[in-house]
């Protein structure tokens, strides 16, 4: 009963509409243009939450100081607030008029209605997904394994590299997986902080409600289809990487030789 | 130059008032304790993963630690080699990767130097296994093998023998003893098993509540210990009582006592009675002669290690005799029997009462 419950709607997709008329929408302009919009900033906007969110993760993984706790919980806000709130949040404060508008457009930086809008509103939102299992990911590392890697040689920077890191693989990719997916199928932040211009920030969610609204519904549903397949592969090929084992071998860094000391 | 390796430790933890100063040279040193005493927060504040209050840690001319004069190197510019408990060694590397990684030098120089190490130790099958596959006796070895490619100047040992079987941990324990003796570095060994390191350590720490409360070689721990705690850490039969001389013969009493105990020491006054639960015999009845102890109790327990039992008696002084599985079985040495305990007087050592020797320690 449950199992179909989620699954019926899925194939429904595929089911209404004949795959030919699929194919001929998903060649429309409007569709592929969202499509590539999608994919770009989603994969921007997992990048910075990947290159911001490991490190502040590790240390809130791995550090107990004063604070720790409520840093934890502010990162986290994001999951509770209703996505509309997030836009009209990130409008209040980096739109034309917010808080930070003047001091932006200062720099020559105007962000509302642009692609960098859409990505500051998926980051904004799909944040919490990634470090929310990153820090739970970095707490669960046996941190003796830190302390062998010090005593063995290395410094704090080359034991996250080559220790932490490959520790906590699986929840950074699993964490990576639901921000990304998350990111994918954002509407509501976007929509109001970024607006639904075609082929600037018009994301796949939105042109298929655009399409929808219009009466369009064979172009909504072939869109549907197009999303649920790239998010399919994407969570297929996630599986798949967390089931290969990561390569075993000389790790490729040279230490620098420690003073007062010859070489092996 | 001096010692090789001074250590002056102060801290205070929510559980324990650690205050130890030692030193070592190149020999191996045992650190022994129960749990909880302070030994491993010893090594890893000598390795610098844990920062004492107070602390002062020379290895040879360099100061590791000093905290009066604000010197802390980080852990991986110190060249101390820790081996941990279960190993620490990296699940996601192989063998050999884990034994590279502490040597220093470019990719190849350290693929080749980690191989030979790992076939000077004769483990070299062991190349590309993941560490989740070994057993834990391999896992030491390469704990240990690693530990020594990355060339340490102090070498630490934690617990490197709880972890394994009785049958495993004689063969790493006679394996260890022999690598120590290769590698002639100042190694600090950690125990809560006395008998684990009377074959590896030439000097005994033993440490209570994080304190040093007795010195000394293994023999002369088992021969004299300065406190019925060393005695029992040590597994020796230990009481207090006042000795008096009776002709050949010292007798040492105690209240508690129904008979006086005879040695063939001689002593007069407050003095400790040592004696080995393996010169002790357990009869059905009181056997003869004068220059014998004999002390009469209930059996308590009965714990069979290999061919031997060690039998705990609930007589007064209580008495620990290690028999023959067989002879246990033989008398029938249940929880309930009550059974004579003998030794020889030549078998009772005479050592200082313990407060005499506690203070003159401290």
């Amino acid at each position: 009963m449950l199992f179909g419950f989620v699954a019926l709607p899925i194939l429904a997709i595929f089911l209404r509409v004949p795959v030919s008329t699929l194919l001929a929408q998903l060649g429309s302009h409007v569709a592929l243009q969202a499509l590539l919009v999608s994919l770009r900033s989603t994969a921007v906007a997992l990048v910075v939450i990947v290159l911001f969110g490991t490190p502040a993760a590790y240390i809130l993984g791995t550090k107990r100081f004063r604070g720790s706790r409520t840093l934890t919980a502010i990162l986290e806000l994001p999951l509770v607030l209703p996505p509309a709130v997030a836009g009209i949040a990130l409008f209040a404060a980096f739109g034309r008029f917010g808080l930070l508008g003047g001091t932006l457009r200062a720099f020559g930086i105007e962000l509302p209605f642009t692609e960098a809008a859409v990505v500051l509103a998926l980051t904004y939102v799909a944040l919490p997904f990634y470090t929310r299992q990153a820090v739970a990911a970095f707490a669960s590392m046996d941190h003796e394994l830190l302390g062998a890697s010090r005593t063995l040689g290395a410094g704090r920077t080359a034991t996250f590299f080559h220790v932490a890191l490959p520790l906590a693989r699986q929840g950074l990719s699993a964490g990576a997986a639901l921000a990304w997916a998350r990111a994918l199928g954002e509407f509501g932040a976007t929509i109001l902080f970024a607006g639904s211009l075609v082929g600037k920030t018009q994301t796949l969610p939105l042109a298929i409600y655009e399409q929808f609204s219009a009466g369009n519904t064979n172009a909504a549903l072939a869109m549907s289809a197009l999303l649920v397949t790239v998010s399919a592969t994407l969570f297929v090929g996630v599986r798949l990487f967390l089931r290969t084992r990561p390569v075993a071998e000389v790790p490729e860094w040279d230490r620098p030789l420690r003073s007062s000391s010859a070489t092996v | 130059m001096g010692s090789a390796l001074e250590v002056e430790l102060r801290h205070r933890l929510s559980r324990l008032d650690l205050e130890v100063a030692f030193t070592a040279g190149r020999e191996t040193l045992a650190l022994v304790g129960p749990s909880g005493s302070g030994k491993s927060t010893i090594l890893h504040a000598i390795a610098g993963l844990f920062r004492p209050g107070r602390g002062k840690v020379v290895s040879g001319d360099r100061t590791l630690l000093d905290t009066d004069r604000r010197i802390v190197v980080p852990p991986e510019d110190r060249r101390v080699g820790l081996v941990f408990q279960h190993g620490g060694l990296f699940p996601f590397l192989n063998v050999l990767s884990n034994v590279a990684y502490g040597v220093r030098g470019d990719r190849r120089a350290r693929e080749e130097s980690a191989r030979s190490v790992l076939e000077r130790f004769g483990i070299s099958h062991l190349a590309e296994a993941r560490p989740g596959t070994l057993s834990g006796g391999e896992r030491q070895r390469v704990a240990l093998a690693r530990a020594l490619a990355s060339d340490p100047e102090i070498l630490l040992l934690d617990e490197p023998l709880s972890a394994l079987d009785a049958v495993t941990r004689s063969e790493v324990a006679a394996e260890l003893e022999m690598r120590l003796d290769e590698a002639a570095l100042p190694t600090i060994l950690v125990s809560h098993d006395f008998t684990d390191v009377l074959g590896l350590a030439d000097r005994v720490l033993v440490i209570h509540e994080g304190r040093v409360v007795q010195t000394g070689r293994p023999a002369e721990l088992l021969e004299a210990p300065a406190s019925g705690f060393v005695a029992s850490l040590a597994g020796v039969n230990y009481c207090v009582g006042h000795a008096a001389r009776r002709g050949e013969l010292t007798e040492v009493r105690n209240e508690d006592w129904p008979v006086p105990i005879r040695s063939a020491d001689a002593a007069e006054g407050p003095v400790a009675v040592v004696v080995y639960p393996w010169e002790v015999s357990i009869a059905a009845t009181l056997p003869q002669g004068s220059a014998l102890n004999a002390v009469s109790g209930a059996v308590r327990r009965v714990a069979v290690v290999g061919n031997r039992a060690r039998v705990t008696l609930d007589s007064r002084p209580p008495i620990v005799a290690e028999v023959t599985g067989e002879s246990a079985r033989h008398l029938e040495l249940e929880p309930g029997a009550v059974v004579v305990a003998s030794w020889k007087a030549t078998s009772t050592r005479l050592v200082r009462a313990p407060m005499g020797i506690d203070r003159a320690q401290a």
